[in-house]
């Protein structure tokens, strides 16, 4: 990896650790990371304790001033204790970072409803899992595009979470972006993990493999005249768009990949936005934003201006850098009380008001709603159900109609 | 109008904030994160004269060698930008030192191996004092930033004032690692919280008087300022910190304040390195994405704050922009050299303006308010002198 040696020693990866801010017994991103690196390559490098703490969940390394790449070093670090896993969470880590086949089969995390089951998988009995939304059909009209002429072509990413557990999300982001006037194609066809969940976990060769076989099957579905491929979840959007190519020995995929919501900013007509804000959705109700950690890569704020755009009464965003929810970090019950420490703050800072969360990341979603006590959803659910609002307001009638939902999973 | 601000540092943020104030849509541009989390919070003006002695009063020193460095402001002008910057931080949620509304001439304030040097103003959790006075002088066991006989020893010699050395033993959580971070986490929580009033109110027992008790710079991040008035209620003193070593807790906690402030305004962070500026906005190396702009900010600091890049060939270079800086050769000019305020398409502010050696005079305050003034005048105009100054955002 390139600068794993560049350590300064300046600890402001320290001070950018969310775990670090919560568990005292936590020895940091620098101790972890590249010092335990120096040592590991002279032969020196004893396994530490708690390095299965950290939640991957990078902080640290877009903070470092010399492009340490601290977080990944980490993540080396944790392959090289995975052989000290007892077997019961083996297994259970077997199926955390196979998240495709939970999306397969959503209904098999109910099972896990089952304290016995959770208790011996070493599975949180605390961790709120995440419920099914399966999409209702789309009426035709209320997906017509607000701009004429020919239309040019995205691909619309189907990650784990959704596919699994919110193909709403996943339709109202395709039905918005034919509004914007894109013809809009799903991939993969089957379910398949990017390798984020293996990666966050240490099993980086499994990670490389899941990595791997994604992206020979989005190659194999792309038609080559898409603008952009959308993710949905910022960490999948992490993965494709900077870890594959950086970390995962893959060449970068031939079209630009794009969260949704940067999407949105920039290629929504302006008469989208003036119809949504002038349908005033939440009067004297509040939108609270969160950029998930791994969306911070690309930056903080997006999501506010979306909000805002979007003609939201009162938005504010949640002063959390990372919920710690963290993929499946909140789901493990040696991490469950730290998870709920990081996320707190977002509870005490919405107390008692009214409204609703937008976060970029389907189980940071579950996490914050678990936390907060108020409704979180990506933004294309609530950006559609503004569109939906608008529409119904200038009165006509929707047609029905259906198609477009995920072809492999999704019930 | 549209403006991309480089770099997070104090200048980047000072920038940021107060471009969005004077009505602009503001993005931020980093690689990394700034310098705040290396530094205690102390503002300098000008500590140092060439000469190295001391400086009393350092809008004297402004009035009587600025011209020479180029900067223009009179008194009134340095009176006006400083109220700004002072009501800037506060509406961040960021106090200063009781008798900082104004300060008239420097303080001194604590080293952790027990030196004074000159400060201007200090966030109000930072000792600072006009003269020297006796201290009560804490140290952690565990925390090694803190030598506390040697302190205590030392600011008696230099002071003449009593330094009562008083060192906590640790309590049972304490862990080998320990920062003077992670020792705010751990007071920041209840156990904590009541294990360092416990711990205080046993070792001062013994110890009567009023003097201030000096802490290290632990004593927790958001909740510091409540940790600090319960302890001053339970041992009926003065409580503040000295700065130790980074990560730097008043800087985290004045980056932390800050930024948020700034989110809740709608400033928008962009992450990624700048590799070049143009006219209509700033590129991205590695994505090779473009962020448009109607103006760009540098404040990406100098060649410590890693704003500018010495090659192994003896070059410097402009980190944002690629371009060479032209400069002596001298290894002794190095600090001072910068790219100047204005580029082709750019303001510059904070260090990277270079011409001056802030480490050195302990000035880094004073240039960043002037630099970052100047490029507000630049940018906003007549704006800046009152009617679109805008003081009313509410705190976090
Ligand atoms: S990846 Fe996140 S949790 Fe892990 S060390 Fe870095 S900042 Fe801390
Ligand atoms: S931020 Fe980077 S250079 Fe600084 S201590 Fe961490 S890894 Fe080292």
């Amino acid at each position: 990896m390139a600068h794993s040696d560049a350590c300064l020693k300046c600890t402001i990866c320290i001070a950018a650790c969310p775990v670090y801010r919560k568990d005292g017994e936590f020895p940091g991103p620098k101790a972890l990371g590249p010092e335990w690196h120096r040592r590991h390559l002279a032969g020196t490098g004893d396994l530490m304790d708690h390095v299965d703490d950290c939640t991957f969940c990078q902080l640290c390394e877009g903070a470092c001033p010399v492009g340490v790449p601290v977080a990944h070093l980490i993540a080396e670090h944790k392959a090289a204790a995975l052989p000290k896993q007892t077997w019961p969470m083996r297994v259970r880590d077997t199926v955390l970072t196979h998240p495709e086949w939970v999306a397969r089969a959503p209904v098999l995390t109910r099972a896990t409803a089952l304290v016995p089951i959770s208790r011996w998988l070493k599975l949180s009995t605390r961790s709120q899992r995440p419920s099914v939304r399966k999409a209702p059909r789309l009426s035709r009209s209320s997906r017509r595009a607000a701009v004429g002429g020919g239309r040019p072509r995205v691909a619309l990413f189907v990650d784990c979470f959704d596919r699994g557990f919110d193909t709403e999300a996943m339709l109202a982001a395709q039905a918005l972006m034919e509004v914007f006037g894109f013809e809009v194609h799903q991939v993969p066809r089957t379910s398949q993990c990017c390798g984020a969940a293996a990666y966050a976990s240490g099993r980086v060769a499994q990670a490389r493999r899941q990595a791997g076989a994604m992206e020979q099957a989005i190659r194999g579905e792309l038609r080559g005249d898409e603008v952009a491929l959308i993710t949905l979840n910022a960490t999948c959007q992490g993965t494709i768009g900077e870890e594959w190519s950086k970390f995962l020995g893959l060449n970068d995929l031939p079209v630009p990949v794009i969260p949704f919501h940067v999407f949105a900013l920039q290629h929504a007509p302006a008469g989208f936005w003036s119809t949504v804000a002038a349908a005033n959705v939440d009067p004297g109700s509040w939108t609270w934003t969160h950029t998930t950690c791994r969306g911070r890569r690309r930056g903080d704020g997006a999501l506010f201006q979306l909000a805002r755009r979007a003609g939201m009464d009162q938005v504010e965003p949640l002063d959390l850098e990372c919920c710690g929810a963290a993929g499946s970090y909140a789901f493990k019950a040696e991490h469950a009380e730290t998870a709920h420490d990081i996320g707190q703050p977002a509870a005490a800072q919405i107390h008692g008001r009214p409204g609703v969360i937008w976060v970029d990341s389907g189980t940071c979603a579950v996490h914050l709603e678990q936390l907060a006590g108020r409704t979180a959803r990506h933004p294309a659910y609530w950006l559609w159900q503004a569109w939906l609002t608008s529409q119904s307001a200038s009165a006509t009638p929707p047609a029905p109609a259906g198609h477009g939902e995920p072809r492999d999973g999704g019930s | 109008m549209r403006v991309v601000v480089v770099g997070q540092g104090p200048a980047g943020l000072l920038t940021a904030d107060w471009a969005h104030r004077l009505g602009a849509e503001v993005f931020v541009a980093a690689a990394a994160d700034g310098s705040l989390a290396l530094w205690s919070g102390a503002w300098d003006f000008r500590s140092f004269a060439d000469s190295g002695e001391v400086v009393r009063d350092p809008w004297q020193w402004w009035d009587l060698h600025g011209r020479q460095r180029g900067v223009a402001w009179n008194r009134e002008d340095w009176v006006r930008w400083w109220t700004r910057w002072r009501d800037t931080w506060s509406a961040a949620g960021i106090p200063l030192a009781a008798g900082a509304e104004l300060p008239s001439h420097n303080r001194w304030t604590p080293t952790a191996v027990g030196r004074l040097r000159p400060v201007f103003v200090c966030p109000a959790w930072q000792w600072a004092a006009d003269e020297p006075e006796p201290v009560i002088w804490v140290g952690l066991e565990g925390l090694a930033d803190t030598p506390i006989a040697l302190a205590s020893a030392r600011y008696h010699a230099l002071t003449g004032m009593t330094a009562t050395g008083v060192c906590l033993p640790r309590p049972d959580a304490w862990v080998p690692h320990w920062s003077g971070l992670a020792w705010s986490v751990y007071v920041d929580s209840e156990p904590g919280r009541q294990w360092l009033t416990e711990a205080l109110t046993r070792a001062l027992r013994d110890h009567a008087g009023t003097s201030p008790v000096l802490m290290p710079q632990m004593l927790g991040q958001d909740g510091c300022e409540t940790l600090i008035g319960q302890l001053e209620a339970a041992l009926g003193r003065p409580v503040r910190e000295y700065a130790l070593l980074p990560p730097a807790v008043g800087g985290i906690r004045i980056r932390d304040r800050w930024k948020r402030a700034l989110k809740r305004r709608g400033v928008t962070w962009v992450s990624g390195t700048v590799g070049a500026v143009r006219k209509e906005g700033v590129q991205f190396r590695d994505t090779g994405e473009l962020l448009p702009a109607d103006a760009v900010v540098l404040a990406t600091g100098g060649i410590l704050g890693g704003g500018l890049w010495l090659s192994a060939a003896g070059e410097l270079f402009n980190t944002g922009t690629g371009e060479m800086v032209p400069w002596s050769g001298r290894m002794e000019d190095l600090a001072r050299a910068g790219i100047g305020t204005e580029g082709p398409a750019y303001r510059a502010v904070g260090r990277v303006v270079g011409g001056f050696d802030s480490d050195r005079d302990g000035d880094s305050g004073a240039v960043n308010l002037y630099t970052v003034a100047s490029a507000m005048e630049a940018l906003f105009g007549e704006r800046t002198a009152g009617e679109g100054w805008q003081h009313s955002e509410e705190g976090p």
